[in-house]
Parts: structure tokens; sequence; C-alpha cells
């Protein structure tokens, strides 16, 4: 063979019929050995925050066909009861709305569905007592039409606590803090508002420890009935108690009761800065959280003599979470925030923050606090309060903090009335001052209480001036910027505290704006 | 007819007789002779034999032969029969002829003896006291070759040839010795033993006399010898008068017969039972290599000779009385072993044992494509594979196959095709419509199994993997090398495309996966390209001479079958289209743009005819609100995408996993790299076909499609299909172009594609200890059972959620990641998994989920009450055994919101399923509780307590119920609103309205009996009517296209030739 043959077949034997096809081949070999594992890389931040927004109390949505409440943590015993239960339904659209009232006790439906009109911009409640008898008594309150939220109040011998009902049941649910010591008594709330039985398991963290007790592994709770669970006969004088509730199957509403009847210690505090408050007296009844997040805004707070705030931390998790309690102070300029208390809160563990003991919380100042969990582990937060002499008011409170902002938010008892005043806090934590407005609503009417519009500065909050709503009016307070909205209710008169986060309008729910 | 002695009738008189030889009459049977008949006459006529006369029996031959034979032998006599008995009952015929003859010599008619032929048998036979003699037979034209020096037998009466086929006669075989069988060519029989044996089997008419004459002489104790010193040329003629099928036969069924009576009971338990056994794997063989005729003649030799007992019993009694000799001392003459099984391995099975090879070589029996002694280790391979297909599959053949995924069970006959009738569609909730034909052909197919309609759904899934193996050998097959046609069968049957299909319960990827080679081999040939024709062919190459097809003809059968998977699968058409579209691709990349045109119109008019045979069906999907969901369904998106290295490796379930997954890459890349020509070619057209298929899927797993894909599987069923082509390109491009390069890489590289093909296959041998390719062992559906079952309490619907690909009904998108669908009136059967247009009031049920997931309402079983929905399942893994499948993101808050509803209740089930009871539910028939205010929009059943709903008729079939009204008021006919429900109570017809905005409502007036019916339009029925013309017009149309084409034995035969 000459070499120009050989020539000629080198170049026959690679025509393009021969090294396209090669060429393609080459390249899904280099496609499969270098671009794929780009493509199968995951950012790991965006995985599950496991914060699932639409469990939080909100207002019922503008075209829900019917939504359903759930209102536990009460009694219907009538005067002895210790936490007489009342639900309350504020409704904000311009259309009336129905709701279906079921009353459940631990032997199941007590009565009959009870069918209540919820006027135009108006109100509507229920005295659990009234129409049923049991020692502990759950609601389901499913309503038709309007743009409603359902309140729950429990009042007793040891003062009156008001809080939102539930919109979801959940699978798991934490309480940040509670007591059994001495003088003190906490009830989980266990209700099972739908038809198949469901079981749980509970368990706690305390100052010594952490307890998984048999009584309460696979917990039964029969289909539509509430079933209450003593946890100081259990966990017993525990000066801190956390709990997590988790359903083996089904879902569940869980409310915490705590009761302190002033027979206690009185709490002296630790550290340098540590000062004393008498011995708590009060009734809180609050639903646990469905939810941890990586950040909790507190609209409310104060140090004062007899007045105690705690932060209560409380990490369900099985990582370590290393949290910053920062605290504002109302009007920042004037009040540099001191520097965030910094805590280490082990896996399934509590941490209380005692801002009574914190040498650098300025005394007699309002303040909000910003709960953040550093490394994105979630936690669950809340601010636990008590009021004793020489304070004016008398009692003691829990409310949860708040993980999401919104533009428009729904407080159901606002305005002051001869026996309790009552107070709404706006915090901005954005970077960009919010423009805030009240409406007010009252007896089918829906006006805007333009004495209590306010200019929140970022990072600033603001107690709304609501001297001139009605009596116990519902107020939607609507923002330009997103912000947090909480509450509180006293009595003039004795002992009576409740503090509140107030309801959300789902549409206008948005994730707390960045760190400044 | 008168008996006649020999020295009276037929013996020369003048001629010198010594006292002492023998009288021997040669007796020669003749039928049709051809023009070789005057040498055989003139052969026998010159025998020196001095005691010799000779009786031509003529076995009504067309023409009379007696002056022919009065011509050269005028003083033989000649007897003339009435009909053609076959060789040995016409040659007893002597028996009534001829008295005192010593010696029959039995003589074929295209025989030529040797001048001493007669004498120097029958002095052996005095000299050895043979009872049965012949002389070793030669080519007739070469007489240097041999053609049989006697014949051994195995226990099964299989032939063994002492010499090679074509053996060169060099007096190697001259010994004179004992054999097992004289052919029958020219056998010269003592006339007492033959009186003894009562001559030959009357009830063998061809091949076989032989040996059962033979065989009987062993068991009497007379000697069977071979004389090689005299020779007799033999014609062989006989393959032309008698087809080659028709030889197989025969000697299938009369070797079974002689054994049947040659063989005392002992011997009959013991080898019977591995008759059947060898007899069963030639057959699967056979089949596998796509020659079923010749199945059914190895199977039918046993019913042929299970008709015949009482002949068979007779004949063995005689025999019995007889015999001096037992079984055991006969089988020491016998071959030990399985002559079949050894002459398979050296490659010789058929080529000598009905003694007329000559006019075999074109036959396309079972050593058709083993004749070449070097492929019998690839033929192997392939049996090997399709045994180890057999026994892997064991589990799936014996116990059936679960209702997991699509494999949704048949029903009965009457209900599919009764479905297929109405012009109502049950799915969703119901809505006016032509039917799918898949469920008429599904009811034809049922009454033909008899009702048997799990065999036949067994049939259907697990057939269609040998049915796709063979599609890929015959796709193969026009290469024209067998071990291209097995590296094709092997590659296809070892690509983990059906296993994974068979774990994940796709039967779409099966029946594409049937289908795909075929549809490459119909593409090939209406392109007429070689070696699929003759364009492009080398004028030397056996495509040349291949006929081209029409693409009338292809599109023919390619839309019939197209139609057939499409019922199921509408999404075949694309992909015929897409295959048609990448072929051409690579025709214009390899710059043979020849056939193109054709191939084009080939798939376009496939398509068409199955789109017209399935009208008026076909139409609505088209013009559905979603056709392309209709087409390709509502693809999973649960599990995370297939990776690139997935795709390739083809390992969408549990087959597939490197390291061996990749080596079918290496097979098919061979011929890129060495082929030349058409092989170049075809290689690059099926890589485009793979490229096309691979990117397509990659690209839809990813999100990068404007439309979802159907199953993996689907996609990758052609892909598979081209890849077996490339890997049988590259086989056959090693054996012919390999020689025109140097030694150097490449030859290293058709090593390695050899061990790809090798190692690929590997990872089947997994599926022998699993014995069910990983497919659950149970389903869901036992367990449902008893719940889903209508009971006194109302007809119902279940609402089924979930990955479609889990979901036991074919649903429509309801988001992402999750389908909705429907099922009635029990477990769900195969009449939910055809494809159906959401229309009708179904989508309400997507919203009333919506409502739920939007936290619209608490209370989603009121909304689904009215649609009769009692059940609402999600299932998040295929079977209860699935294994801890990955729950679909979008499914944990689906159970979320399902959770959250205050009317259902959940039902404990088996793990894998999520199963609420709605507590609001109405049955689909019943009168509604009174109630204030109207019920105008759907939504209105959010505040609408039905549990107070009064049962009321019991369906009868999806359109009609019957049965009592049980009180009057409003009566709820839970379908979508039509025009066409009539209800009549006691025979007065109720006024029919709307109710919830989209259901019918009748005003039952009255309580008392009543019917509730759906009137199908008469022009759908006539749709129908015209569907079933339009389906036997195109199988009648396709039967006779087949019997005047080219026929596939044109297309195929010269090219199987071309291989030799």
């Amino acid at each position: 063979m000459t070499p120009a043959t050989a020539r000629r077949r080198r170049r026959r034997r690679l025509t393009p019929r021969r090294w396209l096809p090669f060429l393609a081949l080459s390249a899904l070999v280099v496609g499969a050995t270098v671009l794929e594992p780009e493509l199968s890389t995951v950012d790991p931040a965006q995985l599950d925050s496991s914060l699932d927004r639409s469990t939080l109390p909100a207002v019922t949505g503008p075209d829900a066909l019917s939504t359903a409440w759930y209102c536990a943590g009460g009694t219907a015993a009538g005067s002895e009861g210790l936490a007489e239960l009342t639900i309350l339904l504020a409704n904000d659209a311009p259309i009336g709305a129905t709701a279906d009232v079921t009353f459940l006790t631990a032997e199941g439906q007590a009565g009959e569905v009870e069918t209540l009109s919820v006027p135009a911009h108006g109100r509507a409640r229920v005295v659990a007592a009234e129409r049923v008898e049991a020692e502990w008594v759950g609601a389901v309150v499913e309503v038709h039409g309007g743009r409603v939220a359902v309140d729950r109040e429990v009042i007793g011998s040891l003062g009156f606590d008001a809080a939102p009902c539930s919109t979801e049941a959940a699978d798991r649910w934490y309480v940040a803090s509670g007591a059994t010591v001495r003088g003190s008594e906490l009830y989980l709330s266990l209700f099972n508002p739908f038809a198949d039985a469901t079981s749980v398991d509970v368990t706690f963290a305390t100052n010594t420890g952490r307890r998984a007790p048999r009584a309460l592994r696979g917990f039964s709770i029969p289909g539509r009935s509430v079933r209450v669970v003593r946890v100081g006969e259990i966990v017993t004088d525990r000066s801190t108690v956390a709990a997590t509730v988790r359903a083996r199957i089904g879902r569940v509403v869980v409310d915490r009761i705590q009761t302190f009847d002033g027979t206690g210690d009185a709490v002296t505090g630790e550290g340098e800065a540590a000062a004393a408050t008498p011995a708590p007296k009060g009734l809180i009844s609050t639903p646990a959280s469905p939810v941890r997040a990586d950040r909790w805004v507190i609209p409310g707070g104060r140090v004062a003599e007899g007045v105690r705030t705690q932060i209560a931390v409380y990490n369900p998790g099985s990582a370590a979470a290393e949290v910053d309690v920062v605290v504002s102070y109302q009007d920042p300029q004037r009040y540099p925030s001191p520097a965030p208390i910094g805590i280490s809160v082990p896996a399934r563990e509590q941490v209380i923050v005692d801002l009574n003991d914190q040498p650098d919380v300025l005394a007699e100042t309002d303040l909000w606090v910003d709960v953040r969990s550093l490394e994105g582990v979630p936690v669950v937060a809340e601010r636990v309060s008590t009021f004793g002499d020489p304070s004016s008011r008398q009692g003691a409170a829990a409310t949860l903090g708040n993980p999401v902002a919104a533009t428009r938010w729904l407080v159901t008892q606002a305005g002051p009335t001869r026996l309790r005043s009552g107070t709404v806090q706006v915090v901005n934590p954005g970077s960009t001052e919010a423009r805030v407005t009240v409406l007010t609503l009252a007896d089918g009417d829906r006006r805007e209480l333009t004495s209590a519009a306010v200019v929140v500065p970022a990072g600033d909050r603001r107690s709304l001036d609501l001297g001139s709503a009605a009596r116990a009016a519902s107020v939607v307070v609507a923002s330009s910027e997103p912000v947090v909205v909480g509450s509180s209710l006293s009595l003039l008169d004795g002992f009576g505290i409740s503090l509140q986060p107030a309801f959300a309008f789902p549409e206008a729910v948005v994730a707390l704006p960045p760190l400044r | 007819m008168d008996a006649t002695t020999p020295s009276d009738d037929l013996a020369d008189p003048t001629a010198e007789v010594p006292a002492a030889v023998p009288p021997v009459v040669v007796v020669l049977v003749a039928h049709n002779p051809g023009a070789w008949f005057e040498e055989t006459l003139a052969s026998v006529g010159a025998q020196s034999y001095p005691n010799l006369e000779v009786l031509v029996i003529d076995a009504a031959s067309d023409e009379d032969p007696t002056p022919r034979i009065a011509a050269i032998l005028p003083k033989a006599r000649v007897h003339r029969l009435d009909r053609n008995p076959g060789f040995g009952p016409a040659a007893n015929v002597v028996r009534e002829l001829v008295e005192g003859a010593s010696f029959y010599a039995f003589l074929h008619d295209d025989v030529a003896l040797e001048p001493d032929t007669i004498r120097s048998l029958v002095e052996e036979a005095f000299r050895s006291n043979a009872g049965i003699i012949g002389p070793k037979l030669v080519d007739w034209h070469d007489p240097r070759r041999l053609l049989q020096v006697g014949m051994g037998a195995d226990k099964t009466g299989a032939l063994v040839p002492v010499n090679e086929p074509g053996e060169l006669d060099q007096e190697q075989h001259d010994a004179i010795r004992d054999v097992f069988v004289i052919p029958g060519a020219c056998t010269v029989v003592r006339a007492d033993l033959f009186a003894a044996l009562d001559g030959f089997d009357s009830e063998i008419m061809g091949l076989g006399d032989d040996l059962d004459l033979c065989w009987r002489a062993h068991a009497l104790g007379a000697r069977v010898l071979i004389a090689p010193v005299t020779r007799v040329r033999h014609l062989e003629a006989l393959g032309e008068r008698v087809p080659a099928d028709d030889r197989r036969r025969q000697l299938a069924r009369h070797r079974l017969r002689t054994s049947l009576v040659a063989y005392g009971w002992w011997h009959r338990v013991r080898v019977l039972p591995q008759a059947l056994l060898f007899g069963l794997v030639e057959a699967i063989y056979a089949v596998v290599s796509g020659h079923p005729r010749q199945a059914r003649d190895v199977l039918g030799a046993w019913p042929w000779n299970l008709r015949r007992m009482g002949q068979i019993r007779a004949r063995r009694k005689v025999l019995r009385l007889a015999r001096t000799v037992r079984d055991r001392e006969v089988r020491e003459l016998q071959v030990s072993g399985s002559a079949r099984l050894r002459a398979f391995l050296r490659g010789q099975i058929g080529q000598r044992e009905d003694r007329v090879s000559g006019m075999a070589r074109s036959s396309r029996d079972f050593a058709g494509a083993v004749r070449d002694g070097s492929r019998q280790l690839t033929v192997a391979f392939a049996v090997s594979l399709g045994l180890l297909l057999l026994v892997s599959s064991r589990d799936l053949v014996l116990d059936g196959v679960p209702a997991i995924g699509e494999f949704a069970r048949f029903g009965d006959p009457s209900s599919l095709l009764s479905s297929w009738w109405s012009g109502w569609r049950h799915g969703g909730l119901g809505s006016p419509g032509p039917q799918p034909t898949g469920s008429g052909l599904l009811g034809v197919l049922g009454y033909l199994f008899l009702g048997a309609t799990g065999t036949l759904r067994t049939l259907l899934i697990v057939g269609m993997v040998p049915i796709g193996a063979l599609g890929a050998w015959r796709l193969a097959k026009p290469i024209g090398s067998a071990r291209a046609s097995v590296t094709s069968f092997a590659v296809y049957l070892a690509i983990p495309v059906p296993y994974n299909a068979l774990a994940s319960g796709s039967w779409s990827g099966l029946l594409v996966y049937a289908i795909s080679p075929w549809m490459l081999l119909a593409l090939g040939r209406a392109s007429g390209a070689a070696p699929f024709g003759p364009a492009g062919a080398d004028p030397d190459e056996p495509a040349a001479r291949l006929a081209k097809r029409t693409p009338f003809a292809v599109a023919l059968g390619l839309g019939l079958g197209l139609a057939l998977v499409g019922s199921l699968v509408p999404f075949v058409l694309v992909i015929v289209v897409a295959v048609a579209g990448a072929l051409t691709v690579g025709s214009i990349l390899c710059f043979r743009v020849v056939g193109l045109a054709r191939m084009l119109v080939a798939a376009a008019g496939a398509s068409g005819l199955a789109i017209a045979l399935h009208l008026p069906w076909s139409l609505d999907l088209v013009t559905g609100p979603s056709p392309w969901q209709s087409l390709a369904g509502v693809a999973s998106s649960v599990d995370a995408p297939l990776s690139l290295g997935e795709i390739l490796r083809f390992e969408t379930g549990p087959w597939g996993a490197p390291p061996l997954g990749w080596a079918f890459l290496l097979a098919g890349a061979l011929p890129i790299v060495i082929g030349r020509s058409w092989r170049l070619e075809w290689a690059v057209r099926a890589w485009i076909v793979v490229l096309v298929g691979w990117g397509a899927l990659w690209a839809g797993q990813h999100g990068h499609l404007p439309g979802n894909l159907p199953a993996a599987e689907v996609i990758l069923a052609p892909v598979a299909a081209a890849l077996g082509l490339a890997a049988a390109l590259g086989l056959a491009a090693f054996e012919i172009d390999l020689r025109a390069y140097r030694f150097g890489w490449r030859q290293l590289l058709s090593v390695l594609a050899a061990l790809g093909v090798v190692l690929g296959a590997a990872p089947l041998a997994g599926g022998l200890l699993d014995g069910r390719w990983r497919t659950p062992e149970t389903d869901f559906q036992s367990g449902l059972g008893g719940l889903l079952d209508d009971g006194d309490e109302g007809a119902f619907r279940v609402l089924w959620l979930g990955d479609p690909d889990h979901l036991p009904v074919r649903g429509w998108r309801y988001d992402d990641q999750l389908a909705y669908a429907t099922s009635d009136r029990g477990t769900p059967s195969v009449l939910e998994r055809f494809a159906v247009p959401p229309e009708g009031a179904g989508p309400l049920l997507a919203e009333a989920i919506d409502a739920a997931s939007d936290r619209r309402t608490s209370r989603v079983g009121r909304l689904l009450g009215p649609m009769g929905v009692r059940y609402v399942i999600v299932q998040d893994q295929l079977a209860p055994d699935g294994g801890p499948a990955p729950t679909a993101d979008g499914l944990v808050p689906m159970l979320g919101v399902l959770a959250q509803q205050l009317d259902l209740e959940r039902v404990p089930v088996a793990d894998g399923l999520t199963v609420y009871r709605n507590l609001s539910w109405a049955p689909i028939t019943s009168v509604l509780p009174e109630r204030a205010g109207d019920r105008t929009s759907w939504t209105d059943a959010d505040a609408d307590d039905l549990r107070g709903a009064v049962p009321a008729l019991r369906p009868v079939s999806p359109e009609g119920a019957r049965g009592e009204v049980p009180r009057a008021g409003d009566l709820l006919a839970s379908s979508t609103a039509d025009a066409g429900w009539k209800l009549r109570v006691e025979g007065v017809a109720m006024r029919r309205g709307e109710t919830y905005g989209w259901s019918n409502q009748f005003d039952a007036t009255q309580e008392g009996s009543g019917v509730l019916s759906y009137e199908t339009p008469l022009s759908r029925h006539l749709a129908g009517a015209g569907q079933v013309v339009l389906w036997l017009l195109a199988l009648w149309v396709w039967r006779r296209s087949r019997r005047r084409g080219p026929g596939a034995s044109a297309a195929v035969a010269p090219a199987t030739e071309g291989a030799r």
C-alpha cells in the first residue's frame, strides 16, 4: 500500500458520519461524569426550616368556605371552675358570618351544635358553662364566611387569661415554660377534635433533666374528646418545665394551663443584679406552640419592682442552639439596646433568661425582645411575666413570641373597659419606619381611630393609644411595613393579666425582616 | 389383486439360476418419479444377482409410470395404488403380492444401485446372519460424498448419523458393522423377519419408517448391519416433494410413536419424561429463535400420538408376543444421552436426521440458526438467557402478578365489553364521550381466553418480555449473522428496562418494550435500506436480492401494532414519530438519505392508522382539555430525578446498578468505531435514537421540557432496542469489517465489546434467586377488598391521591407531584387505567382538595359528599412490601391537610396507604335530606350535612342503577349532569335537574321500584360498530398483504443464507 493510498483510506475512515456520533457519545460521557455532580448538588439552606407559618392562628381567609378553630384549656364547671371558658369571635368582614360551636369533653360531644351569628364588623361570644358542664372542655368552632378570629378567655379564682384559639391541629406541640413547684400547678390539655382516636407521647425538659414518663407514652385520646394531664403528679416540684407533645398518629391541639396560687416561694433571682419578687399568683392558659423557629419577636416586656419578666427558650430539637436574646427599648435613640444575652440551649432542654437578673436591662422601661437562634437551630421562645406587689397590676401571664410579621393584624379585645385596661403594642423589626393606622370594629361599624395612628421607626415599638376606642372594641392594625403586634389586658382591680399575640391576616403575613 | 410367486411371473425363464440362490424381490416404491427414474430402473435391471425379481409399487402417481418401467424393465411387475399411503404402507403390499421370497430389497425411487449391490448385500446377510442390511448411501451427483453409512439412535429415537455431513468417502466407513438403523433408501430385509415384524408400521406414512422397522427388528433379536462394501447413490428427491415443516413434523411424531410401541412399560416411564423435557427445551428455543412452527411440530407430536393410543397399544401387544430381546439389551445398542442435545451442541441437528439435508438447507427448523458450528456457543448463550428469563420469572408466572401500579386486574370480559359499548365514562365523576378501545379489546381477548382474564393478564404483562426479546432477534436477523441476532437478543433481554418496569408496576413500559424492536424493524424495512432492503447493499450481499416493501404494507402492520399498544399507552404514537425523526437525523448525519421518505411515510401512515383504529376515542383525547396529559399520562415527580448516569445505565429501578450497567454502552459503541457501509450507517441511526431518548428523558426528569413524559421505562424501551441493534451491528462489523484493519486497538475494543455483552447480561442471574424480578409480592387491593366492596350502605366512589406511578388508577395531575383519580364499585380494575380526558365535573374533585389545601375548608368531606366519595386514599408506595419508598414531598402536606379535616376519619390499614373514611358522604344514588336553601353551587356542600341521605337504587353498571327508591324527595344521581340520564319510578319518568351545580338530581315524586339509566346516543353505538368494522378490515387487509407481499421469508431467507 502506498502512503497516498493509506492516507486516502484514513481519510475515508474519518468521515463525519463516524466522528459526529462519536463526538456526541464522548460529550455524553463527559456530561455524566462532570456535569452530573453539579446538578445533584442541593443547597442545604433550602431544606426544611421546620416553620410552618400556616399553623399559626390567623384570621380566616377571604375566600374560606369554612374554618375550624380549636379552643381548649378551659373548664365548664361554673363558678368553681379553675379556668372557665368563654369563646369570643370577632368579624372584620362587612357581611355577617355564622359559626357552629361544638363543645367536647372527656366523654365526647356535649350538647348540640350551636350556631352563632357573628355580625359584620362585630363580635359574638359564648360561655361554655352556659352550654355544658364539664371539668374540662374544648370547643370546635366552625366559621362559615366573614373574616373572623376566634379568641378564648378563661377566668377563675386565680385570675383570667385570654389567647387565640388554634386554627390547626398538629402532630407536635411545644410548651416552652411551666412550673410544678409548691404553689403552682401545670396542666396540659390534649384536645382531639377529630373522629378517630389518637395517642401521644409527652416528654418534659426540667431544671433537673429530661423526663419521658411511662404514663404519658402512647397516651390515648379518644376521638372528639379532651384529656387533661396534671403534670405535677408526674413531674413533681420542678421550677421549670418545658414539654413536647408528639402525636403518634393523627393530630391534636395542646393548651397549657398554669396556675400560681401565691403560696409558693418568692422569686429571688440569681446573680449580682438579682431582684426578688413576690410569690407569683395568677392564671395562665395559652395554646402551646405547634412550630419551632430560629427567630421570635416578643413585642412587649418590662422589668419593674414586683414585676418579673422571663424569656423561656426551649430547644426541642436534637442539636444544641446558640441563642441571642436581644432586648430593645422603646425609643432606641434614647435608650440604646444592651448587649445581646447569649445563651446556649442544649438539645431537648430549656433555658430561662430572667430579665430581672440582667444588670444591663433598664427597669421601668418598655422593651421588646428579639430571640435569635444563631445557627439556624429552631427553638420555641415565650415571655413569662408575673406581677405582684408593689405593681399596680397583679397576676401572671405568658405569651409566645411571634415568628412572623404582617402588615395587618386583628386584636379581638383591645379597647379598655371599666374593669380592665387594654393596650396594643406594635414592634417594627424592620429597617424602614412603619406607618400604622388603626381601625376599630364595634357594633357593625368599622372606622379609623385616628388618635391611634402612629409611626413606628425602624427597630422601635409603640403602644397604641386606644383611649377613644369603644369599650372592649376589636381593632385592626394596618401598617405600611411588616410589624409584630401583641396586646395585653389587665384587670384594674384584682388578679388577672393577659398577654397575647394578635391575629395576622393570612394574606398579609411575611417572614420577619432580616436582622438589622 | 392376486398373489404370485416370483418364479411364475417375474423370473427370467432363460436365466440360469443356481438352486442354492435364494429368491430376492426388489420392491421399488415410486411416487411421481422424476427424470432420474430411468436411471434408477436401469440400475435395478443391471443387478448381477441371479434370482431377482422386481416389483414396482406406484403410490398413486399423477402419471402412470408403467410405460417408463416397461421400457427398461419389461419383466418387472407394476402394481398401482389408488392413493399414496407413504413408503412403508406401500411397501407392505409386497406381502400380499409375493410369496416365496427370501429377501425383500426395499428401494426408494431415487436411488441408483451398483450392479452387485443386491448380491453383495444378500451374501453378507447370509454371512453375518443379518435380518436387515443396507449399503452405504452416497450423493447422487457426487458419489465421493457420503450421505449415510447407517445410523445410531438415542433412547428417544433421535437419529445419530455415523458419518459427518458431506464427508468425503475415503472408505473410512467401509467396515461391516452393526448399526441401529439402516436408512430406508435401500434396505434388504429377510422376508421371514419382515413377516414377523408385520411389515412397516402402516401408520407411519413418511419419515421414520426405517427407525421403527429396525428398532422392532432389534427387539426380535435380528441383526441390523451396514455393508459399505457396496454403495448406492441417493438423490434425496423427497425433499422436493415433501415440505420441510412436514418432514420435521413427521419425524417428531413417528419417533415418539416408535418409542411408545417399542419400549416396555418400565422404559416408557423412564424415557418418555426425558423425551418430553427435550421436546420442551427445543420448543422454547424454537419460539425464542422465531420459529413457532417448529415448536408446534415438536410439541404437537404428543397429542398426535395420544390420539392414537389404541393403535399403539395394539402394535405394542403384537411386538410383545414376538419379542425375544429385552429393552435393556436394545438400549445397549443405542447411543447414550440425548442425541439431539449432542447434535445441537455439535450443530448437526436437522442436518442429516431426515436424510434429505440437501433439500433442507433453506428450511427454518431448529438447526437453521445453528448450522454453522462456530455459532453454537452464541446460540447456546441465547438459549441460556431465554431459560434464565423463564426461571427468573417463575413466581410471576406461577403466583400471578400483583395489582400494583398499572398492573390492574381485568374484571370479567362482559363488563369490559359493555363498558366499551357504553357512551358514559365513569372516570372522575363521569362524563359522556367515546370509550377507550382498550376495554373492548381486552373484553374480546377475555372471551378468547374463556374468561380466564387472570391468565390473560399474566400473559399480557410477563409475556411482553419475551415478545420484546424475540423482536430484538428479528430486528437483527436481516443483518445476516446469527451472532448478531443473538447479540441483539441478549443485549435487549439483559438491559434492565423490563425488569424495572415489572418492579415498578409499569405496564406501559413493558408494552413499549415489547413493540420497540418490531417498530424499528418495520421502519427499517420501510426505508428499504440495507440490510432491511436492497438499497445501499453491495451486489454480492444477500440484502441486494431483497424485495422492497411498500410503505403501505409496513404501515399496515406497524399501525396495527401501535393501535394495540396505544390502547393502553397512547404515547407510543409520539414514540414512533420521535424514533422516525431520530432515524431521519441519523440518516442525514451519515449522508445516506435513501428510503427516508418511505420510512417517514410509513411512520406517519402507521400513526394515522392507529389513530383511525381508535376513533372516536383518539379524537377525544387530542381535542380534550389537556391532550398531552392524555397521551403522556401524569408522570411521577416524587422520586428524585434520575441522574444522567442512571439514565445511561437504564437504572430506573432496582436493576441496572453499576459497574455492569455500563457494559452495554461498550458493546453498542463498537460499530461506530469499526463499522463500515450499512453497518456504520445503521449504527449511527440507532445511536441517534439512543441519544434522543436519553436526552429527552434527562430533560424531562430535570424539568426542561414543557410537558411531562410518561414513565422512564416507556422512553427507555426504544432506546434499549436501538442499543441492541447497535450491538448487533457491532458484531456484524466485527465479523466483516474488522478484517480490513490491521491488528491494533480496534481488535482490543472488539473483545471488550463482546465482554460488555456478556457482563451486561450477568445481572440477569440475580433474577434467579428472586424469581419475580423484585416485583412486590403483595398489593394493597387484597387488603382493601373488604373495605371497598359495596355494602348495604349504597354505592360510593374512592378518591385516590398520590404519586401517579404508585396509584392503581390512571389519574389526572393535581399538582407538581400528585395525581388524583377515582374508582368506584370496589377495588380498581383495568377500566380505570385507560386514558380519558379530565372532562365533566371531575375537576371539582381537585378543587375540593384544593380548598382543603388552601385552608379554605375544614370539611372537605362535605364537599366530597355529594360526589359519592366515601374513602379518600393516599398511597405513598407501590405495594405493602414495596420497601421504604421515599414519601413524596407533596404527600406530606397533603396528609397534613387531610388530617385537619373534621369529617374525615382515618381507617387503619397497611403501611404505605392512608385511608380516610368520609363521614359526610352520600351514596352515589340517594335521596337527599331536606335542606333550607339552595344547592346551586358545589361549594354549598360545605355547609350541607348529607349524613341523612338515604341510599336508593343500586348501580348495576357504570351507566345504570335499579332498585328501590325508599321515599320521595330529591334523588341525587352523583354523576356529571347530562340529559341522557333518565329515572323512572314505577314506570313513571321523573323530572331531571341539576344540583350542586354539576350533578344530576331527580324530583322523585313517589317511592317504589326505579330504574336509573344513561341512554347512550345512537351515534355512539354507530361509532362503536364502525370501529369494529374498521379493525376487522384492517386485520383482513394486513393478513392479505402478508400473504401476497414479498413475505417475511423472502426478506429474511436470503440474508440467512448469506450468513452461511
